[in-house]
């Protein structure tokens, strides 16, 4: 399979009070075309930095972006992300909000091809609405929607429904998988709640305080996954234990 | 019969104008106090619907309109202006902050004098004087408003490979929104006010003068009804622009798109 998108010994510090901060110490990974990877870390830990990184939205201090093994230096629409914000811009409708960026960049069809994909992510109906009618969880389908409207090659996610109940999460994790699944996507989704990455990684990148990499597995599972089957359940514990171990 | 809230609140204010207009011609008769003191309600009726007809008050309230509106215009297209120039660059952000420093405390009245020397007293220096009365505090309600919108909005801009100009026109103006309309009413209250005192100063110089100078000559000509009628056309305006302007505004961007304005 194809390398799509590379990230080789990323380094990156931040200043506080005068104090440099190390958030990121050479992160080196790899993701195969069609692959669905899920970067599993405590909070503050450097997963939104490394995912600007990876969108060329943030510069890092040293090493290599490389998309399709091409060098990237400046933020482009084949990479997009889906933050864990509000993205939605409240003075459009839901159907301007996705077909947004198409329209700037001239493209005429915008309006057809926003209502093709908001059906897909099961919005029909609701594309002249105000994001501040819709629910968390269809801001967020929207917000999926404008991401594959610019790209259908790679979604880089970064923990988009933290904010959501559980069992709105669970219905948006089956999108992610049948987007992944039906458009033969690239994904790469960022989470700190291991349930959440059992549910959708095939393979799980765990990192810790220190802004590395401490483990790196497969999940042979296949989906729906039952967060009650032994094997999710002994990954899990795995996971925990990872995790905990990484606690200041 | 039950009636809805904002009915309700008319039907008060109609009571409340009611009460004031009796008190007033209580107090008038009560203490027989001079028409040119206090004029009758009903003389200031007749002498405002005169000088409709006659034509001459609504040339000069349409006038006063026309500057107005003009500078109000003017003065958002600059403040506009202003903050792109502070987006675009550092160097002019810290201009545009020194020039609203130093002009937003200084009172549009305080540079007639100059104003005069230097333009004039024609349409051309009330208009100076309400598009300085305007500019500054819709550039300030501006840049708060543009650092007011969440990082995620420009950041999402970035990753999309929007264009500057259209960053600046469908995310940073209808972003501000909340703080450009806040900017828009004490502009408009500022003009407004600036407008009038222009007027009263610079007497009938600008063609037939506007409603300041209507006002003004009618104290001139002791015509203390026409005084009173020119007020309750500055009045009027007033709560007709805030009403059926800026609040349809607010109505049609804000409230439409559910945005709180504090």
């Amino acid at each position: 399979m194809d390398n799509i998108l590379t990230l080789k010994n990323i380094f990156k510090t931040f200043s506080f009070d005068n104090t440099l901060h190390s958030v990121l110490s050479g992160i080196s990974l790899t993701l195969q075309k069609g692959s669905l990877t899920c970067i599993l870390g405590p909070s503050g830990c450097g997963k939104s930095t490394l995912l600007k990184i990876a969108c060329s939205l943030e510069s890092q201090d040293s090493g290599d972006v490389l998309f399709y093994g091409k060098k990237c230096i400046q933020p482009d629409s084949k990479r997009v992300m889906v933050f864990q914000e509000e993205q939605l811009y409240p003075w459009m409708t839901i159907a301007e909000n996705v077909g947004f960026p198409q329209k700037v960049h001239g493209n005429s069809n915008w309006r057809r091809e926003a209502e093709t994909l908001l059906k897909k992510v099961q919005l029909s109906g609701w594309e002249n609405r105000y994001p501040f009618q819709l629910s968390g969880g269809m801001k967020k389908r929207a917000a999926i929607a404008r991401a594959l409207l610019s790209s259908r090659e790679i979604l880089i996610m970064d923990e988009p429904f933290s904010s959501l109940d559980v069992n709105t999460r669970a219905r948006l994790h089956q999108l992610v998988i049948d987007l992944w699944k039906d458009l033969g996507l690239t994904i790469l989704f960022v989470t700190h709640i291991i349930d959440e990455a059992l549910a959708l990684g095939e393979r799980i990148i765990v990192m810790d305080n220190t802004g590395s990499i401490i483990s790196d597995l497969l999940v042979d599972e296949s989906y729906p996954r039952d967060p009650l089957a032994n094997s999710i359940l002994t990954l899990s514990d795995n996971l925990k234990t990872r995790m905990k171990s990484e606690d200041p | 019969m039950k009636i809805n809230s904002r009915t309700a609140e008319f039907l008060r204010k109609l009571i409340w104008i009611f009460i004031i207009i009796a008190c007033w011609e209580l107090i008038r008769n009560a203490g027989n106090i001079s028409p040119l003191l206090m004029p009758s309600v009903l003389s200031i009726v007749r002498s405002l619907l005169k000088s409709f007809i006659e034509g001459s008050l609504l040339r000069q309230t349409l006038f006063s309109l026309l500057l107005v509106g003009s500078g109000l215009a003017g003065g958002a297209i600059l403040a506009v202006l202003f903050v792109f120039l502070s987006v675009k660059s550092k160097f002019l952000n810290s201009l545009v902050n020194l020039l609203i420093s130093v002009f937003h405390p200084l009172p549009g009245i305080a540079l007639l004098p100059i104003i005069i020397l230097w333009i004039g007293t024609g349409a051309g220096a009330i208009l100076c004087i309400i598009i300085h009365s305007v500019v500054w505090p819709m550039t300030t309600n501006l840049k708060t408003g543009y650092q007011s919108i969440p990082q995620v909005y420009l950041l999402s801009a970035r990753n999309f490979e929007i264009p500057p100009g259209s960053v600046f026109f469908r995310i940073i103006i209808p972003g501000s929104m909340p703080y450009m309309i806040s900017g828009i009413k004490i502009g408009w209250a500022r003009s407004w006010r600036a407008l009038i005192s222009a007027e009263m100063i610079f007497g009938a110089a600008a063609g037939a003068g506007g409603l300041g100078w209507f006002i003004y000559s009618r104290r001139v000509f002791m015509d203390s009804q026409g005084l009173f009628a020119g007020l309750c056309i500055v009045i009027a305006i007033g709560i007709l622009v805030e009403r059926f302007c800026i609040k349809r505004l607010e109505e049609n961007t804000v409230k439409r798109w559910g945005i709180s304005i504090g």
